[in-house]
């Protein structure tokens, strides 16, 4: 990275400000890549490799429905059957929704629209994305030498005692991924709390800002103690110290208490920092400020908070008390309350807003709308009757796929919608982006939807074959994984395309306020030439072509 | 502001700005710096205190449920076994805060010295465990 140094004042600027030198042609070569410092190019290296364990995640899901689309088991054997399905829970959540939004767009414009040069600690930021490669690879290994079969959740005495797949191999993996994940949230609390510019108080950070801080929180607390039961079962299956064993004494049902501990808040990590997505583009889309910004902010919070307090609701039927599962069911349902403030103070936003429809506004409302049905299932999930009914069936994977798929993923494509002129400097298609937009909305309609219907037929979870009588639901399931698939390959192939076709991006090709707007597309290396000075709170619109709250700072 | 330092080396985020000895490119100033690192290490703590949190449950859980097999095994720990390990632990502890104080004050040379010794100390205590 040294090699340009020489290019010394290249503050020379271009008349319409953009500048000559910025961090992607500020050195070149994979040793420039690879030893990076720079938060912006570490986001980039995540963006590619979440991407292919998005691909490989994928892939499984496509065979898991070709499987599913005839009523007898003929394409694979349960045993095969079984390994696709956990490896594409794997893959899914601990290699591409956890890291997804924060390692990418988190990284990326954390210290953007802080106004700081850096994360504050760029090493570490660069260790955990070395971190993350090593657990995937791990994973990968393992995946090649027979994967692991007992389903994303690792549960006791079968992990421990009867499958003979990868468990420790997997287990390891995720356990180094879950450092990455861990330093991560480290980098950000540190960095939101010492790097914000002058003038940029609390309230007036950006709620994408917030959204990340309250996941940062999650990442923190819970990700080590999942980490810990990680261990203990690599411990109980090799040493068999008898922690999860009853015939030695222990109890397969600690598990899942450590396990829920932190996989029930991790879903808040997938979530949260798409929400914070979310309030930036209805804000920007609509010309407003985001309606009652402080509730949004402090709803980040309180669903972090709340999110420690719901694991029981996972074994409402694995013989916890009852008692505890009535506390556990309102605790659950008050988390609605968070979100629901969140979803009305969007929806209040839009409200007499001059609303135009680009490419990330409609990510949003599907957002929206997909992230409602998911909660408000969530909220009959947490009701002890109707979860002993739909427990372990097909309700549950719709449930969850609105929230993680409708939700986490719409927001990442919106953000990554929203942001990629300012990642790349180049724009994309509008009509195929716009269509994207709509074919995955629909795909995944169609895809999921039915499956609410079949779980609440009885159709169990994780089988490969099923009575004849839900093939039509399972069928309309398949064609609708079909065109979702499609619109996860039209970004996918217009986005390459723009890195190199694409028309130049203006520095602020939405009008957006915000701090990351402010400087050039694609950023100098160190972000702004001139060290930004905040003096309003986020969202003025209407925003003139440079916003108010910016003026040339010391 | 740095801002100075911001036309100087835009290209060079691995090679030191020379603006500042031991002040990070992304930092504008040491206090800064000085307090990032403090609530880093910090929140790195609570990690740890989570991480270990699981471990502390389950022991705690077994604790209630099997006290007779706890107090059985208590016997047969060593006293002056476990009293020796006790001083050897606490040693260790102000030989790294020396450490870090001698890092502090410039004193490299102390601070490795100190540094080696917490080494010698950690590995005295494991060795202790094995009997």
């Amino acid at each position: 990275m040294t090699a340009t140094a020489s290019a010394a004042p290249a503050a020379a600027t271009t008349p319409d400000g953009s500048p000559r030198t910025h961090y992607l042609n500020a050195a070149y070569g994979l040793k420039s890549w690879l030893l990076t410092r720079d938060h912006k190019r570490i986001a980039l290296l995540y963006l590619v490799s979440i991407s292919v364990f998005f691909a490989l995640g994928g892939l499984m899901a496509v065979l898991i429905r070709m499987e599913l689309a005839t009523p007898e088991g003929d394409l694979f054997q349960p045993d095969i059957y079984n390994r696709l399905f956990t490896m594409h829970g794997v893959l899914m959540i601990f290699f591409f929704l956890i890291p997804g939004i924060p390692a990418v767009l988190g990284n990326f414009l954390i210290p953007l629209m802080i106004g700081a040069r850096d994360l504050a600690f760029p090493r570490i930021n660069l260790l955990s994305w070395y971190l993350y490669s090593a657990g995937g690879l791990l994973t990968l290994w393992a995946l090649l030498h027979g994967g692991v079969d007992t389903g994303w959740t690792f549960y006791t005495p079968l992990s421990t005692n009867y499958v003979t797949t990868s468990v420790l191999t997997v287990g390891v993996g995720i356990f180094i991924a879950g450092f990455s994940s861990i330093l991560t949230g480290l980098n950000f609390v540190v960095t939101i709390h010492r790097m914000r510019a002058p003038g940029l108080t609390w309230f007036r950070l950006p709620l994408f800002v917030w959204g990340h801080y309250a996941t940062s929180i999650i990442q923190i607390l819970g990700t080590p103690v999942v980490a810990i039961a990680i261990l203990l079962i690599a411990a109980e299956r090799s040493l068999h110290i008898g922690v999860f064993d009853p015939k030695l004494g222990g109890d397969p049902v600690l598990f899942q208490h450590l396990f829920w501990f932190y996989s029930h808040p991790a879903v808040y990590i997938m979530i949260l920092p798409s929400m914070g997505v979310i309030s930036e583009l209805v804000a920007t889309f609509s010309r407003k400020p985001i309606f009652g910004y402080r509730f949004v902010a402090f709803a980040s919070i309180g669903i972090a908070v709340l999110g420690f307090l719901v694991w029981g609701h996972h074994m409402f039927v694995a013989g916890q008390s009852i008692y505890a599962g009535v506390i556990f069911s309102v605790l659950s349902m008050l988390v609605a309350v968070p979100s629901a403030i969140k979803v009305f103070n969007w929806t209040a936003t839009l409200y007499k807003g001059s609303i135009s429809w680009d490419t990330p506004m409609l990510y949003a409302l599907g957002f929206i709308g997909l992230f409602t049905i998911g909660g408000l299932t969530g909220v009959m999930l947490a009701t002890l009757g109707i979860d002993a009914h739909v427990h372990d069936t097909y309700f549950i994977i719709a449930h969850f796929h609105y929230i993680m798929v409708g939700g986490a993923i719409m927001g990442y494509l919106g953000g990554l919608h929203f942001w990629w002129p300012k990642i790349t400097g180049r724009m994309y298609p509008v009509f195929w982006s716009k269509l994207s937009a709509l074919v995955v909305f629909v795909g995944f309609n169609v895809t999921f939807f039915p499956q609410f219907i079949l779980g609440y037929l009885g159709m169990p979870r994780r089988y490969h074959s099923y009575p004849p009588e839900f093939q039509v639901l399972n069928v309309m399931s398949s064609a609708g994984a079909t065109v979702l698939g499609l619109g996860y390959l039209m970004p996918l192939i217009y986005f390459i395309w723009s890195m190199r076709y694409g028309p130049k991006a203006p520095a602020n090709p939405w009008g957006a306020t915000g701090l990351e707007w402010q400087t050039t597309s694609p950023p100098p290396v160190e972000n702004f030439l001139i060290q930004p000075v905040v003096t309003a709170p986020p969202y003025t619109y209407p925003a003139p072509k440079r916003a108010p709250e910016v003026t040339v700072g010391v | 502001m740095a801002s100075d330092a911001h036309g100087a080396s835009p290209g060079s985020d691995a090679a030191a700005h020379g603006a500042a000895a031991g002040l990070a490119h992304h930092f504008d100033s040491y206090e800064q710096q000085r307090d990032s690192a403090a609530l880093g290490i910090w929140t790195f703590l609570v990690t740890e205190i989570l991480f270990f949190g699981g471990l502390f449950a389950a022991y705690g859980l077994y604790r209630s449920l099997y006290p007779e097999v706890f107090r059985a095994s208590s016997h047969t720990l060593s006293i002056q076994l476990g009293t020796f390990n006790t001083v050897v632990l606490i040693a260790s502890s102000l030989t790294m805060a020396l450490a870090v104080r001698g890092g502090q004050t410039g004193k490299g040379k102390l601070a490795a010295g100190f540094l080696v010794l917490t080494l010698v100390l950690g590995s005295v205590f494991l060795v202790v465990k094995g009997f």
